[in-house]
């Protein structure tokens, strides 16, 4: 039964999502549509620490860098192309590459969890003074200028694939950003439920134990390293289309916003960390039209009462409460075990054989 | 002395031992913990392993899985050289364990463990997720542990969460499965009922069993291996060993020892 109200719930919340996204751009000026569509390239890049931290356990402190990459990559693609379709493609593969070449390094050499987010936050910051470095003719690849720490403000929007007289406008971009951000929710739910998945997780619960049955956690935490990095990158493309690359997507800032968002939303939960992303997004272009008031204190005292009141984040805590409404309602559904994150129910198997060992179980 | 005090029960000819450990020394920094271990079992034995606190019991199991890298000497299983090979290829060749501190999934239900050391096995053979599922509710049901499927092993009661680490290495069917003290903490109902899943896994496997609970041994036991010092002290018969002065003394605390 529990399953069976999940899979309503999921169903429900597409229909209000696809709904919300088809009638947005005719309630909202265009200024307001690039913003949100800049909001929904920051949930993907949240998304895609969701998976790498909430479910496979690795802190990235660097996750920015693959989607500074993405969008450099797009960037200087498309310029040289005159076509966005390959270049949308290839900023994909490429923070993917990085993401397992590092990888590669990172597990295989057994790095704990400690260095490798000294090393993750090191590559990003060195990524930041590389591009910041990128000034001045010598630094083109073919026809694109790196610009130095100006970026590249001629960054082409998307086009129709393999129709370059096409381009998208804002509003299109901002479907396509939409739907990626569904696509990837329910695509990474789909992932986590998949043999693989569930491996993931059980090194995130476990490392030692998954290896001792027998599975060599190296690859699954590179493959979900992977995956993240391949995500970070779209969500980097998109935002070089609402706004243009330059070397602040490498950033500090950028970097530790991600952790903020994933924090804020609940750590193991994925719509959790979309909704962080979003609503701080929101909450901070809000704060930032006061006078008087700094965002970044007001994201700092965020992260800071968080952690101290619901450490869980908001969808844990949400989740629980919820579970426990129903728990409380007359016409129980069943008592179905809780998934992930429940207040600890005892519960009485009647109608099953009590075996020898529940005896001193106290269950 | 070793080898000598070992009554020929169950001394392995190289042949024939699925594990077999010659000279098997560990060493941390200048602290010898394994000084020399000649241990054998035969295919479908079920061996006890007893010593007191620091006799190295925890330590030899760790060489024997890949966690430790040992300092000198052979581990041969099945014939082949595993000694300072990665716990996976180890895992992989057939040897399960289960810890001494129970090491589960706390945020996963007892399914889902059984799930990942079932999958393991029959996705290497080439099965599918539908054999996957139904040889874990097999497991599941003949473990006991049908009614704990769908709990939170973290919420566990102590014994509950022994025997879901047991059935989940027992799950992945391995040739050997070693368990480091299974009994700890367990009721006297419990102990029963482990007593008898072991028994009956004996001839279907290997078993090496690490254990304080005299009691428990007495339930499983016919050959029992005991260590002193990082040392194989005796060998015998469980009865023999028992009634030894020199392992009593060893337990008290008496330190001439031979």
């Amino acid at each position: 039964m529990s399953k069976r109200w999940r899979t309503g719930l999921s169903i429900i919340a597409f229909i209000a999502a696809a709904a919300v996204i088809y009638i947005l751009p005719s309630v909202l000026e265009l200024f307001a549509i690039i913003n949100a569509t800049i909001y929904v390239s920051m949930a993907i890049l949240a998304l895609s620490l969701a998976l790498i931290w909430g479910a496979g356990g690795i802190l990235s402190f660097g996750q920015a860098a693959f989607f500074g990459l993405g969008g450099y990559t797009y960037a200087v693609a498309a310029i040289n192309f005159g076509d966005s379709t390959w270049a949308v493609v290839l900023a994909m593969v490429v923070p993917a590459l990085f993401a397992a070449l590092l990888g590669y390094f990172i597990f295989w050499g057994r790095i704990g969890d400690v260095y490798l987010g000294v090393i993750t936050l090191t590559m990003t910051l060195i990524l930041y003074k590389l591009f910041n470095a990128t000034a001045g003719d010598a630094y083109t690849i073919g026809k694109a200028r790196l610009g130095g720490f100006n970026g590249i403000p001629s960054t082409p929007p998307l086009n129709l694939p393999w129709d370059v007289g096409t381009a998208l406008m804002p509003e299109e971009i901002w479907y396509i950003a939409a739907g990626l951000l569904l696509l990837f929710y329910f695509g990474s739910r789909w992932l986590l439920s998949t043999a693989f998945g569930r491996v993931v997780i059980s090194i995130r619960e476990n490392e030692r134990r998954t290896e001792l049955l027998g599975y060599d956690v190296r690859r699954y935490k590179l493959g979900i390293f992977t995956i993240g990095g391949a995500m970070a990158g779209v969500a980097g493309i998109l935002f070089a289309n609402c706004v243009f690359v330059s070397p602040t997507m490498f950033s500090l800032f950028y970097n530790a916003q991600v952790i903020i968002w994933v924090t804020v939303g609940g750590v193991g939960t994925l719509f959790g960390p979309i909704v962080g992303a979003i609503a701080l997004q929101m909450l901070v272009a809000k704060l930032g039209t006061m006078n008087g008031l700094d965002p970044n204190v007001v994201r700092g005292a965020i992260l800071i009462l968080f952690v101290l009141l619901v450490p869980k984040g908001i969808m844990p805590v949400l989740q629980s409460a919820f579970e426990r409404l129903r728990a409380r309602s007359p016409v129980p559904p069943e008592p179905a075990a809780p998934r992930s994150v429940a207040p600890p129910v005892p519960k009485h198997e009647a109608g099953k054989p009590e075996a020898a060992l529940t005896v001193g179980g106290g269950s | 002395m070793n080898a000598l005090a070992a009554v020929p029960v169950a001394q392995p000819t190289i042949r024939k031992a699925i594990i077999e450990t010659r000279g098997l020394v560990m060493r941390f920094g200048g602290v010898e913990v394994l000084r020399g271990i000649d241990f054998g079992i035969v295919p479908g034995e079920l061996r006890c392993l007893v010593g007191p606190n620091g006799a190295g019991k925890s330590t030899f199991f760790k060489c024997l899985t890949g966690q430790y890298q040992p300092s000198g000497g052979d581990i041969r299983f099945k014939g082949e050289q595993i000694g300072g090979l990665p716990s996976v290829d180890i895992a992989r060749r057939g040897i399960g364990i289960k810890t001494q501190v129970p090491s589960l999934y706390d945020g996963l239900t007892a399914r889902e463990h059984i799930w990942l050391a079932v999958r393991r096995s029959v996705a290497t053979a080439g099965g599918f997720g539908r054999e996957v599922n139904a040889a874990v509710e097999k497991v599941l049901e003949t473990m006991g542990i049908a009614h704990l499927a769908d709990r939170i092993v973290g919420q566990l009661a102590h014994g509950q969460r022994q025997m879901v680490e047991l059935a989940m290495v027992t799950a992945a069917q391995p040739d050997l499965i070693l368990l480091d003290e299974p009994a700890a903490g367990m009721t006297h109902d419990e102990v029963e009922r482990l007593a008898a899943l072991v028994l009956s896994l004996r001839g279907t496997c290997s078993l090496i069993v690490v254990e304080h609970d005299m009691q428990f041994i007495r339930m499983i036991a016919r050959t029992v291996t005991v260590l002193h010092q990082g040392q194989v002290l005796m060998e015998d018969n469980v009865e023999t060993v028992l009634r030894d002065r020199r392992v009593r003394d060893v337990y008290l605390g008496k330190r001439e020892v031979v």
